[in-house]
């Protein structure tokens, strides 16, 4: 268990160490600006619009930045080289996976709650303190995506291994899961065979978002029960952790 | 004497498929070695004679098409045996967002020493390779000289029973060289088994109890410390007139 959480810290050093890693700050406070100046703008919507405008920056911003460093952390490592000093060593394959996906979304987690507490601070003159425990849980259903987001990514990567390719698999899987429900209903309503059977691969293997939309909530009368959010959390962990499991099966088989 | 490295007939073919055109290669084929304790044997060859296979087989970083690679009597890859191995790659391949100290922690946990022991094991071994006052550096902003103590350090900060070299001291200046043979006499006489490859006939003679000889793939020759031992030149006699380039390069006209 030792080499799994020195992974996990050496992982997020490495991420944390990045020059990537301050720029995301730097697109956070120009999209935050951005909003609070837009929001300006609607009178009798403000606070509404920076919170909306805020999350979705920030999650914008996190699944972006998984992606990006999912698809290339191990496809670094391999270029590099570096990966031979750590697998000439005694670790499991599965474990080193594990580790360095931990260490990632742990820096990346680390990232976005840094934003939303710039983002609570912009927030304070125009909300209660009863928006903290609604905004705390949009923000981890956003961690939840991200989870899912970037072990689809770290997947992709080491099935095609080129970083191109799986950084365009992950963004396309990405779209599709926003209109699940909708490619469910044209796979329904199409008579030809082959597309129903694409349609119900892709509704399958994409993740479905509608599933972590905490913010369709924000503002109705009818806040998500706590069944709603045990069926987020098991989605995440069984998407995530199948998604897991075949990368650290392909990892298993590499060659270096 | 007991065998560290056995390997049994060992092949690797890389197949590369592009536009589903299959392509194959031989890395090494129907390779047979036995290697005992205590000993320093040098593996010689040209490029791409199968020398970085055969020492990435032995680390379970490739796997053999056939036959079988064992370490300490375990068929390679295993993880537990791993933890009695150094390995010296043929370039400094390490983090470079770490410092000094950090790698060779991150290196030592990664080999399983005990947490009491760590720090002493590092410290001691920061001291040996003479990188103590830049041990708190980042990595990146090492020298290449500073860039090879380092990665001298990771191949032994866990006292390893048999240390695999990958071409050490190709690219070195001639201190270094002299620093990498120093480092093997020292290993010899601690009764460890080193293991490594190079095209360097000079260097190999003078530390290396035996030689093996790869061209194409196969071990076309396996010469003891005697066969070469007073008499100058002739290894290198011995290796021209084994081996034959097959990278489809022609011989030199200016003779």
């Amino acid at each position: 268990m030792e080499n799994f959480f020195l992974l996990v810290r050496d992982t997020f050093k490495e991420h944390v160490r990045h020059r990537l890693y301050l720029s995301l700050f730097l697109f956070c406070f120009i999209l935050l600006g951005g909003g609070l100046v837009a929001s300006s703008l609607a009178v009798d919507e403000r606070a509404r619009l920076m919170l909306d405008f805020g999350l979705s920056a920030i999650e914008f911003l996190g699944l972006t930045t998984i992606v990006f460093i999912s698809v290339n952390f191990i496809l670094t490592e391999i270029e590099n080289r570096t990966i031979y000093l750590v697998l000439s060593r005694p670790i499991p394959r599965g474990q080193y996976i594990l580790g360095r996906f931990a260490g990632t979304i742990l820096a990346v987690t680390a990232a976005m709650a840094v934003m939303a507490l710039l983002h609570g601070l912009l927030l304070v003159p125009l909300h209660s303190a009863a928006t903290v425990p609604v905004y705390l849980a949009a923000w981890a259903c956003s961690v939840a995506k991200l989870v899912v987001v970037g072990s689809l990514a770290l997947a992709l990567s080491l099935f095609s291994t080129s970083a191109p390719t799986a950084m365009t698999f992950t963004l396309f899987l990405w779209a599709m899961g926003h209109f699940s429900e909708e490619l469910r209903f044209l796979g329904e309503k199409s008579a030809n065979a082959f597309v129903k059977l694409l349609v119900w691969i892709f509704y399958h293997a994409a993740p479905n978002f509608a599933y972590f939309n905490y913010r369709d909530f924000l503002y109705a009368n009818h806040p998500p029960t706590t069944a709603w959010f045990l069926f987020l959390l098991c989605y995440t962990v069984g998407y995530a952790g199948v998604c897991l499991w075949i990368s650290a099966f392909l990892f298993a088989r590499k060659e270096f | 004497m007991t065998s560290v490295i056995q390997l049994d007939n060992v092949t690797k073919i890389y197949r590369r498929s592009h536009l589903g055109r299959v392509k194959e290669s031989i890395g090494v084929a129907n390779l047979s070695l036995e290697i005992r304790a205590g000993e320093v044997f040098g593996l010689l060859g040209l490029n791409g004679s199968g020398k970085t296979t055969t020492l990435k087989i032995l680390l379970g970083l490739l796997h053999p098409t056939q036959g079988i690679a064992m370490l300490f009597g375990s068929v390679m890859p295993e993880p537990q045996v791993l933890r009695k191995i150094g390995y010296l790659p043929d370039a400094a391949y390490l983090p470079k967002y770490l410092t000094g100290d950090e790698a060779l922690w991150y290196y030592a946990t990664l080999s399983r020493i005990p947490r009491e022991k760590r720090r002493a094991a590092v410290d001691l071994i920061l001291d040996n390779v003479g990188m103590t006052a830049a041990a708190h550096k980042r990595i990146g902003e090492y020298s290449k000289g500073m860039f090879q103590r380092i990665s001298m350090a990771q191949a032994l900060v866990h006292n390893p029973d048999l240390l695999i070299m990958d071409e050490p001291i190709t690219g070195l200046d001639p201190l270094a060289v002299r620093e990498v043979r120093q480092l093997i006499s020292w290993l010899k006489a601690q009764g460890r088994t080193v293991f490594f490859s190079s095209h360097d006939i000079s260097e190999v003679e003078k530390v290396c109890d035996r030689i093996g000889i790869l061209a194409n793939g196969r071990l076309v020759s396996v010469l003891e410390q005697k066969d070469w031992t007073g008499q100058e030149g002739k290894l290198e006699a011995i290796f021209t007139a084994t081996v034959k380039r097959s990278e489809g390069i022609g011989t030199l006209k200016f003779s």
